[in-house]
């Protein structure tokens, strides 16, 4: 994916990202989705007819809503006859969304893509069990009223019990562990206390608070009017216009407080020092640089490559390190040369036995089979502008966040390379390089 | 087969009859059933029903009676036509009653002839099926309609002060009983497919596509239709027709002041009708017809609608119809105007970017559009996908993005000469060349707004009017280097939304603020010589005004009264004059209904209520000089009449017809006197210029006849 045909890209946007239940609760996937497409389109002098497809991530599109990048397409008024594909690896869902559209570009396939993603934890379904279903499905098929009946009675109280998709979608179904469970473990088997994680929550925070005063976030973000949430009758609409994650003036004493999660008793990972379950969208116009020039865009950075890498589902957390290994030896880049880095905050506890991984000599020989370790990562490059932690951690848009994020500091901070990496749930770690304009 | 003439394979084939022109064809399907396929006259698009197409019916119709197919199918020439209704130039030319009956008979006896036919019938309607058109498919046994989005079905004739004439009155109650027979006949609603079907006057909806095939079907009897059934006993005791006739007046009488009789006739024959044979019954209908057709407000409701008609031609560019080639389009300014306008162009398909320093006022606009189309979902007139698209063409756009793409910019942010030429200047710097820039201004002139502007020639004045959803008048101001295309566009981006387009000049008020202007003037005037409020608006409301003129003053809002008010003084004096009474109030902090007090005070639930302060606060004795009701309203309409001549003469608009149009669509002139200009020169043009004279002898140059309207009473000119 190098010389004149890598993958441009020519800018984005996102919504705020809030806190499930709070400001955008009354919006769905699809209708954030659509906020962000239109906005997109809108910015870039675009109508839409000029994209080959859209492709959003999403992890958990509503029930009445089986292809969310569809629907937010063509109610953000792109033609018809513009296909769109919503695509899923779980946390990279984002991510996946900018690589598939890479490789179709590196086919020959299209020219100009509309990519990123878009979820809403808000409106994560409670469901009935399977149970439950299949009693209902025989009761209507069941003829007479005995036989109905009949059908009622096989029901017991834990038929009706709800599953909580969000809950699920957070617990891995091949190691039975729910997300912050992996991250107990890294923090057991890398050795991190509590106070430093709590540390790295913390300057997460202060550093999201920075970023927003300075108007940093402010660049990448649209304003969004929303709905009232559960209003009776038609709704009244209210601007939302900033992340609402970020609680201003942390402190690490603060989050001392907090009592841990995951593991009552012995635990270190608590609400504070985790990523937050959040809505938002976030889309970027990506193609040839060619064609977005003859459209009168200028490209914002360069997607120099891509890695996915696998791991064992329990220790999903250290998954950027893997696919950053794996990314950084394609490219024949190191460690040192990227001027900035956007990691994922999935926890404190992740992000930090990262860091670890990533210099330890040892873990570079037994597990990512190099001689040496990757090396330092300078903390003054990793994040500047908070993490998830901060602004929260919207499953299925969160890759797109991070490389509109990156690319935007980068420009900022005048550097050349940088690499937006993140963890996936399940065993995953998904990185991709990128080059500024 | 659609050439064929003759009836078909059928063994029972009538004799070749004579060509019945091309208004009509038959055709005789596979399975013999006979098609009736109504045909156009040269160069209509709908088809309509007129005198040849009535020989052309009366003409098949003796083939058709000596015939015998296993059905007979009714329909139009194609996807989206049927019958649009009676020809209504020929109504609008009816003036002896005894012909008017004549017509009527006919058409009925035409419409009998089918309902007597022998072989089971059924009108297959797509499109248009109102007035004569819904009479005809009345007279068959079964109506089935299809999903077209053009359907539409009803007896809209009370809307043009008649009844309906070709046994609407009589068939309607007899297939559906009086209680439900009575909306569709006193509204005169044109009820799309499906709210046809609920409401009876249909028996099924199908798919356009299969019209032809199910029409077929049904008329052999293989859909299941509903067996006709006589009107419900119950329905057909006198008492209890009376009893619905009489809350059927009473309830019409209190909406329209007794000043429409056709809808009053209309119940009445239609419970008489139910009593007596249908004979009888037709023939009493048909005397009503005669006398509505033939008296003074059908033919003002007439005038209008061909008024109305006419107002679409400012649409039109040398005999061409233009286009208004916006899909999407950015508000500037979403306060009341704005958003409105935002409103109504989401409605209409068009993608709109709203702009306003205010968040607060976008919010409000997203939230107005929510209700209105919440409401429209729950009153089944949209679809939740539908209202759903239409908000999401509602589109906050920060900092100007997406200004580029846009074909239209409208500007309603405040009434400022600088700071709508700063804006219109940043915005020529940005869209395309050929985008339309609109500005809705209602102080300002649009000449004003464009001077110095690169391409001022696409800058025109669309000024509506408040509340924007509700009033259906759109003033196009052109400025004097505005384009004649820019114009056309403009005046059909206003029929794309609903309303009637009107060219006016770009002078101060232009048309409609200032034919208004004196009419409020006088009501001040009168409220200073002591007439107390309450008088002067009843005087109004019972003239004909849905409100009096105070009371529509402080709906406006008089710091907005007071303003229009200035800028008409200025350009006009002296006839004109600066705003005493309002600057009074406005001293006294009253702005009207939104603050709680001006004229009048607000209660609880915006209830009106006289203010005792109110002759304290004006400084003057609340003493009635106890004029009759007519005398001021004379006066008040005469104020407005004055100023409506001196605009016809100065050119703001071309034709006497607009202000009659525009008095009723713009500021609610009663529709039944047929407008400002034509109830003035009811008596004669001498008789007005007197009771000009009079007044201006009595109360000053505002009254002062000008030199058309001498002219006019002269017999040196007549009005076009």
């Amino acid at each position: 994916m190098s010389g004149a045909g890598r993958p441009a890209i020519f800018g984005g946007v996102r919504t705020p990202f809030a806190r499930a239940g709070t400001d955008l609760a009354a919006l769905s996937a699809s209708d954030l989705g659509t906020l962000v497409v239109r906005e997109t389109l809108a910015r870039a002098g675009l109508d839409g007819s000029e994209l080959d497809e859209v492709i959003l991530g999403c992890v958990g599109p509503d029930a009445g809503e089986a292809n969310p990048a569809r629907v937010a397409a063509i109610r953000a008024g792109v033609p018809v006859r513009v296909p769109a594909a919503t695509v899923g690896r779980n946390c990279a869902s984002g991510f996946e969304a900018v690589t598939s559209a890479a490789d179709r570009l590196a086919a020959g396939r299209g020219s100009l893509y509309l990519v990123g993603g878009t979820e809403s934890m808000s409106n994560y379904p409670l469901s009935y069990p399977r149970e439950f279903a299949r009693v209902l499905a025989q009761a209507s098929r069941a003829r007479g009223l005995p036989a109905k009946v009949a059908a009622f009675a096989r029901l017991r109280p834990s038929s009706f019990k709800p599953r909580v998709a969000i809950l699920e979608g957070l617990t891995d179904p091949t190691c039975g562990m729910i997300m912050g469970k992996t991250a107990e473990r890294l923090a057991l088997e890398f050795r991190i206390p509590r106070g430093e994680q709590d540390r790295f929550a913390c300057e997460s925070q202060n550093r999201a608070e920075r970023a927003r005063e300075a108007g940093r976030l402010a660049e990448e973000t649209l304003p969004v009017f929303a709905p009232e949430d559960g209003a009776q009758g038609s709704p009244r609409y209210r601007e939302v216009r900033s992340d609402n994650g970020i609680r201003p003036g942390q402190s690490e004493e603060a989050l001392a407080r907090l009592r841990p999660y995951f593991e009552r008793r012995h635990g270190t990972v608590t609400v504070g020092n985790s990523s937050q379950v959040t809505d938002g969208a976030c889309t970027l116009l990506l193609g040839e640089e060619e064609r977005g020039r003859a459209l009168g865009l200028s490209p914002l950075g360069y997607l120099r490559g891509y890695a996915y890498a696998g791991c064992a589902p329990e220790r999903m957390g250290l998954g950027p390190v893997f696919a950053t290994s794996r990314l950084l030896e394609r490219e024949g880049v190191s460690l040192a040369e990227l001027d900035r880095i956007e990691m994922n905050e999935a926890f404190a506890a992740q992000v930090l036995a990262c860091l670890r991984a990533f210099a330890s000599d040892r873990f570079a020989r037994e597990e990512l089979a190099r001689p040496r370790a990757l090396g330092e990562i300078d903390p003054s490059r990793l994040n500047p502008n908070g993490g998830a932690i901060a602004l929260g951690h919207p499953v299925g848009a969160t890759g797109a966040r991070l490389l509109l994020t990156l690319l935007l500091e980068l420009r900022r901070a005048g550097g050349r390379l940088g690499l937006a990496t993140l963890c996936v749930g399940g065993g995953q770690g998904g990185a991709l390089l990128v080059e500024a304009a | 087969m659609t050439e064929a003439v003759g009836i078909g394979p059928s063994a029972t084939a009538a004799p070749p009859a004579p060509p019945a022109g091309e208004r009509a064809a038959l055709e005789t399907t596979p399975r013999e059933v006979l098609l009736v396929r109504f045909l156009p006259a040269a160069g209509d698009k709908v088809v309509k029903i007129d005198l040849p197409f009535a020989d052309a019916l009366e003409a098949l119709l003796q083939r058709i009676e000596r015939s015998s197919p296993r059905g007979i199918v009714f329909l139009g020439p194609g996807p989206g036509l049927f019958l649009a209704g009676a020809d209504v130039a020929l109504i609008r030319d009816l003036r002896d009653p005894i012909e008017a009956q004549r017509l009527a008979a006919r058409g009925q006896k035409i419409f009998e002839r089918i309902a007597r036919l022998g072989p089971p019938t059924l009108a297959a309607i797509s499109g248009a099926c109102l007035g004569g058109g819904f009479e005809l498919a009345l007279a068959c046994r079964w109506r089935i309609a299809s999903d077209h989005p053009r359907t539409r079905i009803g007896l809209p004739e009370v809307r043009l002060g008649i009844v309906p004439g070709f046994g609407g009155t009589q068939r309607l109650p007899r297939l559906l009983g009086l209680a439900r027979a009575r909306p569709p006949i006193l509204a005169g609603t044109s009820y799309p497919a499906k709210a046809a079907l609920r409401l009876g006057l249909v028996d099924d909806v199908v798919p356009e596509e299969r019209l032809e095939e199910l029409a077929e079907k049904g008329v052999l009897g293989e859909l299941g239709l509903p067996r006709r059934r006589p009107a419900r006993f119950l329905d057909r005791l006198p008492p209890v027709r009376r009893l619905v006739a009489s809350a059927a007046r009473r309830r019409t009488l209190l909406q329209t002041r007794g000043s429409y009789p056709a809808p009053l006739r209309a119940i009445e024959v239609a419970s008489r009708g139910l009593g007596m044979s249908i004979e009888r019954g037709l023939e009493l209908e048909a005397r009503a017809l005669a006398e509505t057709a033939t008296g003074a407000v059908a033919k003002n409701l007439l005038q209008l609608y061909f008024l109305r008609e006419s107002a679409k031609r400012f649409a039109s560019l040398g005999g061409r119809e233009v286009e208004p080639g916006v899909a999407r389009a950015a508000v500037v300014g979403c306060g009341t105007m704005g958003g409105g306008i935002a409103i109504l162009l989401a409605e209409s398909g068009v993608a709109v970017r709203l702009e306003d320093a205010d968040a607060g006022s976008i919010a409000r606009t997203l939230e107005r559009a929510r209700r209105r189309f919440d409401e429209k979902v729950a009153r089944r007139r949209a679809e939740p996908h539908e209202a759903r698209a239409a908000m999401d063409r509602l589109q906050p756009a920060a900092d100007g993005s997406g200004l580029e793409r846009c074909d239209l910019v409208v500007e309603a942010i405040v009434e400022s000469l600088e700071a709508k030429r700063a804006l219109f200047a940043r915005l020529a710097s940005r869209v395309r060349p050929d985008a339309l820039l609109a500005t809705n201004t209602s102080s300002l002139a649009v000449e004003a707004i464009a001077r110095g502007l690169p391409r001022p020639e696409r800058v025109v004045g669309l000024h509506f009017f408040n509340p924007v959803e509700k009033m259906p008048l759109l003033e196009v101001v052109r400025g004097p280097e505005t384009s004649a295309e820019s114009a056309a566009r403009a005046a059909a981006l206003a029929l794309a939304i609903d309303k009637i387009p009107l060219f006016v000049g770009d002078g101060a008020g232009f048309l409609v603020n200032r034919v208004l202007g004196p009419y409020l003037q006088e009501a001040s005037n009168l409220l200073s010589e002591g007439v107390l409020e309450r008088e002067i608006d009843d005087a109004a409301v019972a003239f004909g005004f849905p409100v009096g003129p105070i009371a529509l003053l402080d709906d406006v809002g008089l710091d907005v009264a007071a303003a229009a008010a200035r800028s008409l003084a200025a350009a006009f004096p002296p006839r004109f004059e600066a705003p005493r009474v309002l600057d009074r109030l406005l001293e006294n902090r009253r702005l009207g209904r939104k603050s709680g007090r001006g004229f009048y005070r607000y209660g609880r639930g915006g209830r009106r209520v006289s203010d005792p302060d109110l002759p304290r606060v004006l400084g003057i004795p609340t003493r009635s000089p106890g004029l009759p009701s007519e005398a001021l309203a004379e006066r008040l309409v005469l104020a407005a009449v004055a100023e409506a001549f001196r605009c016809l003469e100065d050119g703001v608009v071309e034709r006497a017809g607009d202000l009659n149009l525009a008095s009723v669509m713009g500021f609610g002139f009663p529709p039944y006197r047929g407008g400002l200009v034509r109830w003035a020169l009811e008596g004669g043009a001498e008789a007005l210029l007197r009771r000009m004279s009079d007044l201006r002898a009595r109360h000053g140059v505002r009254f002062e006849p000008c030199r058309l309207l001498l002219e006019l009473a002269s017999s040196k000119r007549s009005l076009a």
